[in-house]
């Protein structure tokens, strides 16, 4: 057995070779044939779990599951060729002893893997799909999450991911799994995008997954937005470096977002220093980079946002002017209650709780039960110097949140009052 | 289109290293995917060893090769084609030529 530590490692590795191994696989099978490449990934993690043990680790694990899943799917070739058809360009080749050592040979390079796992996305991504299936099934497929996992992080029951992937799966088998071309790639560019924007927020805010997991998404939307980008055709899609920043940025505050006992930690309390400065500057250079052409998408607003937090040196010099700005035009592009309580927090820390206050009352026929909203008002209440309604809305927010570590906060500014 | 089919005669196997064999059968791969691009149909190399001729319902040879190693067929393959001028031309690309000759032939249609 594999003690505890080496087990977090090996789960974080299965759940990111997965991806590119059913994605790999597909690519050779065809999508039609997806059950049979995730039965050979599931096969090939089950050879590794039987012969890895302490200290029996391969050097390189990666490439000695990308061995063992070519050898597996080596063997399903010869077994299945006379009952199945493969992918439509690589059948007659599998087919033929001449020609199927050499595709055997040349699909797992590197780059067929990434191209494949781009496929993946893009496929997952088509329209014939609805929106809970797509995140769903990229969940399962790209990020190598189980279904328990899967509906822990999407707060909802097992049976509804099995009915979504079913579903989803039902549909995927007659799409073709390609990357399409001209202007139907920018618009599933657009669902791919929301997609890995889904998948990371789910990472990062889900409360149901464990941390590991939730970094692993996290990091796993980065790795596919970074395959986008490796793309020439997407370097006139200037949306993509934004959600890159924005996740850049969003990443480099995940370890100092939790403390040890693995409860979250609000922007004002985080220890800065332990913001990770190399994403902090990937994060700057990919805003650099989203500037190109005149799109300006939620992207780049909340990547702008992201970015003004994380170069403040703490949390009083954070240029709150500049913050309302984004907030402002966020809230023309794409209105939402969610965004006018932060436009009315950005607003009140610039020109003090006299101006929050009404805009936030505004909203609360909107927000009912939103716990930020009433935290807010506490905030602003106790700012204002009147501690008694301060109180009030702390008690409120502390009765709403269903976060241990927010309670805390909150038990401390009731404490305070 | 018409069917054309290639019978690769001559065999080095004896004396050809297992480096040899690879790096010719990814040359292989290669005018497979790049210059047939999608008219190869289906093929195979042919396993070395005794070969039996049958002259009749008795008379069996099983001592092959029956000819010298140059006419030895150690492959085949069946490729798409307008025509044997096309065939022939894709063929001359092949990688096997060289160490083997090519025999490039029209499958007949019969409906």
């Amino acid at each position: 057995m594999l003690s505890s530590g080496v087990n977090e490692l090996v789960d974080h590795l299965f759940r990111q070779e997965a991806g590119r191994m059913v994605s790999i696989l597909t690519r050779l099978f065809g999508v039609h044939n997806l059950e049979l490449a995730e039965d050979i990934m599931q096969d090939t993690l089950q050879e590794a779990l039987l012969q890895w043990g302490p200290g029996r680790l391969p050097d390189n694990p990666p490439a000695w599951l990308m061995t063992v899943a070519r050898r597996k799917a080596i063997s399903a070739v010869k077994r299945e060729k006379f009952i199945r058809r493969f992918a439509r360009d690589k059948d007659v080749l599998l087919r033929s002893d001449w020609t199927a050592p050499y595709v055997m040979e040349n699909v797992f390079m590197e780059n067929e893997i990434k191209d494949a796992q781009l496929r993946m996305i893009f496929t997952a991504c088509h329209p014939a799909l609805p929106l809970e299936a797509q995140l769903a099934f990229s969940l399962r497929t790209l990020c190598g999450l189980s279904i328990p996992e899967i509906a822990s992080a999407l707060l909802t029951s097992e049976s509804n991911i099995n009915k979504r992937l079913y579903r989803a799966k039902e549909k995927i088998r007659s799409l073709d799994f390609a990357v399409p071309l001209g202007g139907e790639l920018l618009r599933r560019l657009d669902a791919v995008l929301f997609v890995l924007y889904l998948m990371f927020n789910e990472g990062y805010h889900s409360t149901g997954a464990t941390t590991a997991i939730r970094k692993d998404l996290c990091l796993e939307a980065i790795r596919l937005g970074m395959l986008l980008v490796d793309r020439p055709d997407m370097q006139a899609y200037p949306q993509v470096y934004a959600l890159l920043a924005l996740m850049c940025f969003h990443a480099a505050r995940f370890e100092a977002r939790i403390d040890s006992k693995g409860c979250l930690i609000i922007l004002e309390e985080q220890d800065r220093s332990l913001w990770d400065g190399r994403l902090i500057d990937s994060g700057l250079s990919f805003l650099a980079r989203s500037s190109g052409g005149d799109a300006l998408s939620e992207y780049h607003l909340e990547a702008a946002i992201a970015a003004e937090h994380a170069m403040a040196a703490d949390f009083l010099s954070t240029d709150w002017g500049r913050i309302h700005y984004y907030y402002t035009a966020l809230e023309a592009l794409k209105p939402s209650a969610v965004v006018r309580l932060n436009l009315a927090i950005a607003l009140g820390k610039k020109e003090g709780p006299a101006a929050a206050i009404p805009l936030l009352h505004a909203l609360e026929s909107s927000l009912p039960g939103y716990p930020l909203l009433q935290a807010s008002l506490g905030e602003f209440y106790f700012l204002s110097g009147d501690r008694s309604r301060a109180r009030g809305y702390f008690s409120e927010a502390r009765k709403l949140t269903r976060s241990p570590a927010a309670a805390e906060v909150l038990d401390r500014k009731i404490a305070a009052c | 289109m018409n069917q054309f089919l290639i019978l690769v005669r001559g065999s080095d196997h004896a004396t050809a290293s297992p480096e040899v064999m690879q790096a010719r059968l990814n040359k292989f791969g290669e005018w497979v995917e790049k210059t047939l691009a999608g008219r190869y149909v289906s093929g195979a190399p042919l396993q070395e060893g005794p070969a039996q001729l049958l002259k009749g319902k008795t008379e069996v040879f099983t001592d092959g090769p029956f000819m010298d190693s140059k006419e030895m067929i150690s492959g085949y393959m069946v490729i798409k084609s307008e025509n044997i001028e096309e065939a022939t031309r894709l063929a001359k690309e092949c990688p096997l030529l060289g160490e083997f000759q090519l025999e490039v032939r029209q499958i007949k249609e019969m409906m």
